[in-house]
């Protein structure tokens, strides 16, 4: 009795050690980012592989495009959550200021090199030589059109506009007016959608910021000039500026955009509007590169986003959350994500009732070997037209601008360069005034912030 | 006279301790952080690296800024038109909600309910109203004829869009005018009765006079708020159209945690600190002609 008190408390005492240190074992890492359904799925997915790392997740900001004030307040009160979600555009302006660890070791030593990713979002997660980011996922934009609109008025369906002539040519002859004169079908509105003067401005070969990233260069004879076609075009096919956005903010109030309900018979917008149409049958569109100006120094290009994983400087944890991150934006992490998507998209099928099997395009994934996984698996379902549409997409990601060349004081420039086109497009001032006058104020900041920086 | 001495020390004790949460509360986090931020007004600080003293720096920088000017124009702007509007309004409010009549209570709280709509389930109803195709406002006005602009897209129409949307949400001013009206004391109606006044005379000669302090309250509070409108123009325009409803407070918050200016920030604060006080020190200047006590 006595022997078998003392082999028991034994056996307890050996299985109370071993769960303690199993437990000690577990890290949990606090990550704010993105709680949709299908990201939490995501996360656990992750957990599952690795029975050791636990994520806390929390979401970061509603309003993550332009800031995060709680994150901000984290930062500066030495709170911050192991990893966070950036978003590329402003990421310069923070990592400068050097709250992010740098990954480069890890990178380096677990092969984690610049050719398996697509530059354009690889490169800025660069500040200084120091790397402070993985990059998530991304976006590209494209230009659609009606194709039903292009028969009623006679044109080619399968031929979309390759220059901005052309695309003149084809907004006057698809554009419907009432008797009165009042335009009811709009051909192409340049500001909408996904757009940005920032997307007219690359088309034609310009750069907004020099190589140094110190000099901005927002009133390039050639930004000045797609800012001027932008403001003709509003003038001459859209009834003006005014009118254009009173009409487009009537369809804020629509549970559908403009190009979907076929008021707007061309558009330029992103590749996540794949996903959408997707669900509306009826609509005929088709996708193609945006077109290029007549200037002779246009070229086929788009421009791109995304979301940047960063792992804060003063983590306890650095190997743990490297090793979700470098998850979270590879393959695995791809798949799991895609396969929770597309559980979702199944669903809504099925709410929706919708013909045929869901079409589920996958999202952009900066990493190529991600991308290569996503292909694998779901490009030979898709239907033709849309596999052509999703390859489309994959390809624009070699040619693509990216957000991170607005530079350091990215959210700044934004804002002024939405200033510029409003005051340009509402006849304040003309296109040149108006790019001179933020190239002023974005250098001002731009100064200031290199002044600033930590991370020298 | 020892008695009373000692009596007193203990309603000082008493005072004390009743308003010490209070005082404790607002030193550590309301007085503290608003001295800090005087210093950081003199500084480049990033909130991510330490405040760097640069001096006058950022005021000077302020008035070379034509964005401040701008968003100070717009912010006068609807504190001008807002202000006077909301008083007239919600006063009138309140003398229809001060009659006896049947349903009251209902008629209270239909006015009153607005005010408490949190501010942004408040913007994106009124960008609905505010759509210049289906929107109730322009509907009505296309009925007896008018068409009505794109509120929210016209930098004309932008400001009073937001004006007119503010005057929606009176309700709390109308509860305040509506206990000062109950305050009249009846006699005076019924004196002034007696005598023969008209309504128009009673309201002019004893409502109005009586109600004086009570408008300058609401006064005082309401250009005040008026010069911190924020919510409606960060949800519904973001400052837009060209500007048009780049409010100051609006124009504070990008630059402290879009540009991460947080000098640039403070020093914007503590402007408008001294603008509010100044005209907060003029109007107790002027009551002293209008503003009539019982």
């Amino acid at each position: 009795m006595k022997r078998m008190m003392v082999v028991l408390t034994t056996v307890l005492l050996i299985a109370a050690l071993s769960g303690a240190m199993a437990a000690a074992q577990t890290v949990t890492l606090t990550f704010w980012g993105w709680i949709g359904p299908e990201w939490i799925e995501t996360y656990r997915e992750f957990e599952r592989q690795h029975p050791n790392i636990k994520i806390k997740e929390s979401l970061i900001s509603q309003e993550w495009a332009s800031s995060s004030e709680k994150f901000l307040a984290a930062m500066a009160a030495g709170n911050a959550p192991d990893i966070s979600v950036q978003n590329s555009h402003q990421f310069a302006q923070w990592a400068s200021q050097g709250p992010f660890l740098d990954i480069r070791p890890y990178a380096e030593r677990d092969g984690v090199v610049r050719d398996d990713w697509f530059a354009s979002q690889w490169d800025g997660t660069f500040f200084n030589g120091r790397q402070f980011a993985l990059p998530g996922v991304t976006d590209v934009r494209l230009f659609y059109w009606n194709k039903d609109h292009y028969r009623e008025a006679g044109l080619d369906p399968e031929v979309p506009p390759a220059t901005w002539d052309e695309l003149e040519a084809v907004t006057a002859k698809v554009t419907k007016r009432d008797n009165s004169g009042r335009i009811t079908q709009f051909g192409f509105l340049p500001y909408y959608g996904n757009t940005w003067t920032w997307l007219y401005g690359w088309l034609n070969g310009g750069e907004f910021v020099d190589e140094t990233g110190r000099i901005i260069t927002c009133d390039d004879p050639r930004i000045v000039y797609a800012l001027d076609w932008m403001v003709n075009f509003y003038n001459e096919y859209c009834g003006g500026a005014q009118l254009a956005a009173s009409f487009i903010e009537g369809f804020q109030a629509a549970a559908q955009d403009p190009f979907v309900s076929e008021k707007l018979s061309m558009v330029g917008n992103g590749n996540w509007m794949l996903w959408n149409f997707a669900t509306f049958p009826d609509l005929d569109y088709g996708a193609a590169p945006m077109p290029i100006p007549d200037t002779g120094t246009g070229v086929k290009t788009t421009w791109s986003c995304g979301s940047y994983y960063a792992i804060s400087a003063n983590t306890k944890h650095p190997e743990e959350a490297w090793t979700f991150i470098k998850w979270l934006s590879g393959p695995e992490g791809a798949k799991a994500y895609a396969a929770a998507l597309l559980k979702a998209r199944t669903r809504e099928w099925e709410r929706q009732q919708l013909p045929g099997s869901p079409v589920y395009v996958p999202e952009l994934f900066n990493s190529k070997l991600a991308m290569k996984a996503l292909e694998e698996e779901y490009l030979g379902a898709l239907p033709p037209k849309v596999q052509a549409e999703y390859q489309l997409t994959i390809d624009a990601l070699s040619w693509t601008h990216s957000c991170t060349e607005m530079g350091l004081v990215g959210l700044t420039y934004w804002n002024e360069m939405h200033a510029a086109t409003e005051a340009a497009m509402y006849g304040k001032m003309t296109a040149k005034e108006a790019l001179e006058q933020c190239r002023i104020r974005v250098q001002q900041a731009l100064d200031e912030a290199w002044e600033l920086i930590k991370v020298k | 006279m020892r008695n009373r001495s000692l009596l007193a020390r203990r309603e000082a004790l008493a005072f004390y301790g009743f308003i010490s949460p209070w005082i404790i509360g607002f030193i550590c986090f309301t007085g503290g952080p608003i001295i800090a931020s005087l210093y950081f007004s003199l500084t480049n600080y990033t909130l991510l690296s330490s405040p760097h003293y640069i001096g006058l720096g950022n005021y000077t920088a302020l008035f070379n800024d034509p964005l401040f000017s701008t968003s100070l124009y717009n912010t006068f702007y609807y504190t001008v038109f807002f202000v006077p509007l909301g008083i007239i309004f919600s006063f009138m409010l309140a003398l229809l909600l001060n009659q006896k009549v049947g349903g009251l209570a209902a008629y209270r709280t239909v006015y009153y309910l607005p005010s408490i709509v949190p501010a942004v389930a408040n913007s994106i109803l009124w960008i609905w109203l505010l759509n210049p195709q289906w929107g109730l406002i322009n509907t009505v006005l296309r009925m007896v004829g008018i068409e009505g602009p794109g509120w929210l897209t016209s930098e004309v129409w932008s400001k009073p869009a937001i004006i007119l949307m503010s005057l929606w949400g009176v309700g709390s001013w109308v509860i305040i005018f509506l206990a000062g009206l109950q305050g009249v004391p009846e006699q005076y109606y019924e004196a002034a009765e007696v005598d023969g006044a008209t309504t128009l005379a009673r309201f002019f000669h004893i409502t109005l006079p009586l109600m004086t302090p009570t408008i300058f309250f609401t006064l005082i509070t309401g250009i005040i708020g008026a010069l911190q409108v924020f919510t409606q123009a960060y949800i519904m325009t973001n400052g837009g159209p060209v500007n048009s409803t780049l409010f100051y407070s609006l124009y504070l918050f990008r630059n402290a945690f879009n540009y991460l200016k947080m000098g640039y920030a403070a020093a914007m604060a503590w402007i408008l600190f001294v603008i509010i006080l100044i005209l907060t020190i003029i109007q107790f200047r002027l009551a002293q002609r209008w503003v009539f006590y019982e």
